[in-house]
């Protein structure tokens, strides 16, 4: 029932602006009460007296909402403009399409090479990708996959995101991908200072575990010592707000890290040159390789997980050596070295950018409560604002001109670590990811799988996987006491 | 007239008797309850909010949920029934068989939308189970190699290898339907029959998968547990357990008012999708504007959608109802509450009024097809209306995730 799930979110958001509309006569029936409720109400539902810190997304970039719908929702910014929330809801359409290879279909043009069939197959209900065992399984599994040379070099014809699919009579890069979860026993014996093991109480109890990965079926030459490496997908939330803050702000933020005494040494992305001709710097991917969401997560990714072209991407996405490939064993490469059809038209991919980068962050929750509170304290003090920094305040973003000047919550730096040799894939150093709204994944996606290849089951485990220029904070982690430790995981959850 | 002195005499005399002094004093002490009674009566009137919202929410999550899916499961088994036996003997009176089947089917499965959250949003049941569109050259590629011999095809490897685009309630239709009506049974290749097996069998797999989310794969009855295990489909716990108990520890809903703004608003948001497709489908000529294509259910599709909402509003199936949201709607406002359930029979009644949109054309028919719009948008502005008394209720909790709720 595509089309009635596709429209959905927006109704929900359409329904909290009624919900708003509807408040004068909710007065009769509940005692007024909710005049107080909505007293700060122009752009949302928010209730009286909160913290900056609570507006996560800023007050333009901000829902208040738990369901399991929370991350689908369009920012106020967005919604308080019908023409926006137009495009948002057609935007929204392309995300949850199911792409077939059909021409002549609806949502026809997949492949002829290809990952995935559709967005939210990698992003599973808007949120981070699952850990899975099997890397076919097609709703959740949002690994991308890298096969490397130990210096993380690509090994040639393997583009960085493997395409494990193909049309018929086209052959894939690979058939498929072995994934194997591996246990790993820390210096500790994967015990806490106080001699409790990590996941007290769980049926994990004293387990870490971490995956390796191998391609089956390599269609192109390998060498010796190649490497294959797994990197999941993040939720897309509140990307537009990190595409509004500016280049000079991260740059400042390197330059404070390099200033400051201790292991915690940020570097920026690189510079990227934008079709504008400009140059911006890189914040999006776990390697800061794009700088903007026209030109990168979004405007890439919809066109190279599945192939689906248009003007501004014409040609396949695909290695010539894969092509190549093709045609040695004898296939007509015709079709595949040309220009592609139109497949998805400006218009389209316009909504598509709209909707990108209006998803909502949702609130901050239980902020007051004194263990979050405690928490909090503990954040500070283990250092872990070094490299997840608290706060920024957005610059001037003419696409959606009410996120500029928002002061928002997204504990990154935006800065790359060196995150230690057992983390160590096709690079050894990550972008600090957003921590807004980890503590809905569960909420909203039923998991709780975080860290660049879903290694970490949970919070605890995420703290504990640090290493390298987080290895400091990560051991004063496990220096507190049990009372702490629960403290610093529950201020995780509330962010 | 006896003087003012006497008066007062009398009166003292009066206190003096022991009924008339036991009167004022329990009179005396009904004044000074009632007020201390009077701030009370806020909380005793949220509490018995309260416990109605929870006997309401329990019975959203047996006879709407979890009923509704066990009904689902019975008409996908029986699908896969009817098409075991088509295959088994390929005859016309078979794929009629089948074709009635598939409809049925089909038609319980439209009113899981209205309970579309939850695990439905984590693990995209819908996008298992009636993935739409269907990739037609990538079923024919199977379809070729099944009969080339290349291809053994099963449940397991459909759901498991190949995309959800080729299989699913619309590729079962794909290969029993054409023009709205069953196929010969002579057009029909046994390896599109070996495929077709495989697709129903992936979807009875799939939709008992869908009930054990919210049952809890402990709860299901052996023989549906094994047939799970033997799918190696995984261990499920039971998200009813967790949705109908709100703020309690481990539940991952705050508030009883979260768990409303989800039934609530599901419910309403299927009302709202339907309104457009009600003019996108049935004002259509061409089949192909439509999901059901290849059998032209569209208005069947359509009413069964509102069914599950009438379903969820009402609090289960006709003859098997409990306690329901429109209790909930009628205690804040009757007038509402009565409005929306005329509104819905309304809308089922004008959507079949329409008729077939792909036959004679009726000079009436684009009238008939702007009414039902109009009716369904009527219904739904008519719910909206209802929603925020309810789900704001302050005895809901909907500010409980940012605030104690000393605080409001």
């Amino acid at each position: 029932m595509t089309n009635l799930a596709l429209k959905r979110p927006v109704q929900h958001w359409a329904l909290t602006l009624g919900t708003l509309a509807l408040l004068a006569a909710t007065d009769l029936t509940t005692g007024g009460l909710h005049s107080r409720l909505f007293a700060h109400s122009d752009l949302g539902g928010i209730p009286p007296g909160l913290s900056e810190e609570y507006f996560t997304g800023g007050r333009a970039g901000t829902v208040f909402s738990t369901t399991s719908r929370c991350l689908e929702l369009p920012a106020p910014a967005v919604s308080a403009n019908p023409e926006l929330l137009k495009k948002f809801n057609d935007g929204e359409i392309i995300f949850e399409a199911m792409y077939v290879t059909d021409p002549k279909s609806k949502f026809g043009g997949l492949g002829p090479v290809y990952l995935n069939n559709a967005c939210r197959n990698c992003h599973p209900n808007y949120g981070r990708a699952r850990r899975v065992e099997d890397f076919n399984t097609q709703f959740g599994n949002g690994y991308t996959v890298f096969v490397h040379t130990p210096d993380g070099k690509l090994v040639d014809g393997y583009v960085f995101m493997l395409q494990t699919m193909a049309v018929p009579p086209y052959v894939p890069t690979a058939k498929n991908v072995k994934i194997t979860w591996n246990n790993f026993v820390d210096e500790h014996g994967n015990k806490y200072a106080d001699g409790t093991p990590y996941n007290l109480g769980k049926a994990i109890e004293g387990t870490l575990i971490y995956p390796t990965a191998d391609i089956v079926e390599p269609l192109l030459p390998l060498p010796d010592n190649y490497k294959v490496s797994l990197e999941a997908t993040i939720g897309i939330f509140g990307s537009g707000l990190i595409d509004a803050i500016r280049d000079e702000d991260i740059i400042a933020e390197f330059n404070r890290q390099q200033a400051q005494p201790g292991p915690v040494k940020g570097m920026h992305g690189k510079w990227v040159e934008e079709p504008d001709g400009g140059k911006r710097l890189g914040r999006f991917t776990w390697h800061n390789t794009r700088a903007t969401i026209n030109n990168g997560p979004g405007g890439n990714g919809v066109w190279n997980v599945t192939n689906i072209n248009r003007a501004d991407r014409p040609k396949l996405f695909a290695s010539q050596q894969w092509i190549d490939k093709q045609g040695e064993l004898g296939l007509d490469v015709t079709p595949l070295a040309s220009h592609q059809p139109v497949e998805m038209s400006a218009e389209e991919f316009d909504s598509f950018l709209v909707w990108h980068r209006g998803l909502a962050v949702p609130a901050a929750r239980d902020l007051h409560k004194p263990e979050v509170k405690r928490g909090k304290e503990l954040f500070f003090v283990a250092g872990c604002t070094s490299c997840h920094k608290p706060s920024w305040v957005t610059g001037d973003y003419p696409l959606l001109p009410a996120f500029a000047k928002q002061k928002i919550w997204p504990y990154t730096d935006l800065l790359l670590h060196d995150m230690g040799e057992i983390n160590h894939g096709v690079s050894k150093t990550f972008r600090t990811p957003p921590l807004w709204a980890r503590g809905l994944m569960d909420n909203a996606v039923d998991h709780t799988d975080m860290f660049h290849d879903l290694r970490a089951r949970n919070f605890e485990e995420a703290i504990l996987w640090h290493f390298g220029e987080g290895a400091e904070s990560r051991e004063m982690f496990r220096k507190m006491p049990a009372q702490d430790r629960a403290a610093l995981v529950e201020f995780l959850k509330a962010i | 007239m006896k003087s003012g002195k006497n008066n007062k005499t009398d009166g003292k005399k009066l206190l003096q008797r022991p009924m008339v002094r036991i009167a004022g004093l329990v009179a005396l002490a009904g004044v000074v309850c009632g007020a201390m009674l009077l701030p009370k009566s806020a909380a005793v009137q949220a509490y018995l909010t309260q416990r109605k919202i929870d006997a309401v929410i329990a019975d959203y999550a047996d006879k709407v949920v979890l009923h509704t899916l066990e009904r689902v499961v019975a008409k996908n088994e029986a699908l896969n029934g009817a098409v075991a036996q088509l295959q088994a003997n390929p005859t016309d009176a078979g794929v009629e068989e089948a074709a009635k089947a598939w409809r049925a089917a089909r038609a319980q499965w439209q009113p899981i939308q209205s309970f579309a959250f939850g695990p439905a949003a984590f693990y995209d049941f819908d996008k298992q189970v009636a993935s739409w569109p269907i990739d037609r050259p990538m079923i024919e590629h199977s379809i070729a190699q099944i009969a080339a011999g290349t291809l053994a095809i099963d449940s397991g490897l459909l759901r498991r290898k190949i995309n959800s685009t080729q299989r699913g309630f619309f590729t079962a239709e794909h290969l029993l339907f054409r023009d709205g009506k069953p196929r010969k049974a002579a057009a029909i290749r046994p390896a599109e029959l070996l495929y077709l097996k495989a697709v129903t069998q992936a979807i009875v797999e799939e939709s008992l998968d869908f009930q054990a989310s919210w049952a809890g794969s402990a709860n299901l009855p052996p023989a549906a547990a094994a047939r799970l295990k033997a799918a190696q489909l995984p261990e499920r716990p039971s998200y009813a357990a967790e949705f109908a108990h709100p703020g309690a520890p481990g539940s991952r809903y705050f508030s009883r008012s979260v768990v409303l703004q989800e039934m609530f608003q599901e419910s309403h948001t299927v009302v709202e999708d339907v309104c457009p497709l009600i003019e996108q489908w049935l004002g259509s000529t061409d089949p192909r504007d439509s999901e059901s294509q290849d059998s032209r259910n569209a208005a069947s599709d359509l009413v069964n959608l509102l069914q599950g909402v009438e379903n969820a509003y009402l609090g289960g199936v006709e003859g098997n109802r409990g306690r329901a949201m429109a209790e909930l709607v009628a205690a804040k406002d009757e007038v509402i509450d009565r409005r929306i359930r005329i509104a819905l029979a309304d809308v089922r009644y004008r959507i079949n009024a329409v008729g077939d949109p792909y036959g004679e054309p009726a000079a009436d028919h684009e009238l008939k097809v702007r009414i039902a719009a109009a009716s369904c948008w009527k219904l739904a502005n008519k719910f909206a209306a209802a929603i925020v008394p309810v789900c704001m209720d302050p005895a809901t909790e909907p500010w409980a995730a940012y605030v104690p709720s000393t605080a409001l």
